[in-house]
């Protein structure tokens, strides 16, 4: 896979698509170290801590409904942000992706006279929990009916557990959903089927979610949405899978 | 003679302990830091300030392009060490105008992966920026491939 262009990364923050605002985007996952350094030690040495993960967002400000500026001002965004990266093109499922449940602590802006006017914005980690880089169950999709998403092989099953994350990008009107993560042992999802995350939202109202998940992970996953009513209103969404 | 930082091969193990070759293109610089803490012994008489030097620091820093190549991408290497705090041998060998061989210069030792940091851009590759510190109290060392 050659080097990738920083073109084609796609952002998400809470219920909001904000992609075509942002220009530049840093994350920055550390862990903390503690010395651990003796007599009789040549170097100074470290024993790992708790990471410390907080995403930072450059961009233009973009006034117009549902864009960076009426999004962000209030600096008090409090849900899931997501960068997901294409890999020399559009995104799509299976491609990497970071999520954090972050609480936003920053938001400013320089307007100056012949330039567009930008914005920044600063995230940390809002939850005990980590983020990190997973893969796209769902990158932003539409659908009007009960649906099972494409599923994702991450190679081989685990047993630390991981995060489910969804971003309900467009609600539906009537119609309400069932939205889950499920896991499978085989690719066409025949054995092993677990359900592995279940989501509150139901597509009602834009948000974001985070939802944890203790122990094994089969080898596939996969997210669904099932459909309570009949008016087949149109729901966007996105989803992020992350094993520990 | 000097060389040109062309010819450098780093070598960092992945999270199930095999040590993967990073491949060519993917690894822009890498910074071996080894520096001593120095501490003052200054007294009276003395003209001058003078040190005498302590414990070693060896922090390093690698800086590349964000590659998902199944099993040696950088991505695909550095993440899952940093995420699971697993310690790892670094090597990086260094040719003299020419890609590394036998008796070339090569700095070696265990780590911890301490901050994984990439950053994208419009109009700019993928790149990353990736702190270690030294895992145990024997120092990284220059010897020879």
């Amino acid at each position: 896979m050659p080097v990738l262009a920083g073109d084609h990364v796609q952002v998400l923050v809470g219920g909001y698509e904000l992609t075509g605002d942002h220009q530049r985007v840093s994350i920055n996952d550390m862990r903390k170290t503690h010395e651990a350094t003796v007599f009789g030690d040549r170097v100074r040495n470290f024993i790992p801590g708790q990471r410390a993960c907080s995403l930072i967002h450059a961009g233009f400000l973009n006034p117009a409904t549902a864009r960076s500026h009426p999004v962000l001002k209030a600096n008090n965004v409090a849900g899931v942000v997501s960068v997901l990266v294409g890999q020399n093109g559009d995104p799509v499922n299976g491609d990497p992706v970071y999520s954090l449940l972050a609480l936003q602590g920053r938001y400013d802006s320089q307007p100056e006279a012949d330039k567009a006017v930008p914005f920044g914005a600063a995230f940390a980690s809002k939850s005990g929990s980590p983020g990190g880089w997973g893969v796209a169950l769902a990158v932003p999709t539409s659908f009007t009916n009960t649906t099972t998403g494409t599923g994702i092989d991450n190679g081989a099953a685990t047993t630390s557990g991981g995060a489910a994350f969804l971003h309900l990008l467009q609600t539906a009107a009537s119609d309400t959903y069932l939205i889950i993560v499920e896991g499978a042992t085989d690719s066409g999802f025949t054995t092993g089927l677990v359900t592995l995350a279940t989501f509150s939202l139901n597509a009602s109202s834009l948000g974001s979610e985070r939802v944890e998940i203790s122990g094994s992970i089969p080898r596939y996953v996969r997210w669904k949405a099932t459909r309570t009513g009949s008016a087949g209103n149109t729901v966007k969404l996105a989803v992020n899978f992350i094993r520990y | 003679m000097a060389i040109s930082g062309d010819h450098v091969v780093v070598i960092l193990d992945d999270a199930s302990g095999s040590p993967r070759t990073f491949a060519n293109g993917d690894i822009i610089s890498i910074d071996l830091g080894l520096m001593a803490d120095q501490h003052d012994v200054t007294g009276f008489g003395d003209a001058v300030h003078k040190y005498i030097n302590g414990q070693k620091r060896a922090p390093v820093t690698i800086k590349g392009y964000l590659t998902t190549t199944a099993t040696i991408g950088t991505h695909t290497v550095i993440q899952p060490v940093f995420k699971d705090g697993k310690q790892v041998t670094l090597e990086v060998r260094v040719g003299q105008n020419a890609a590394p061989t036998t008796g070339d210069p090569k700095y070696t030792g265990e780590f911890f992966v301490a901050s994984y940091s990439p950053v994208f851009e419009t109009g700019g590759a993928v790149k990353f920026t990736a702190m270690l510190t030294p895992a145990t109290g024997a120092e990284p060392l220059w010897g020879n491939v």
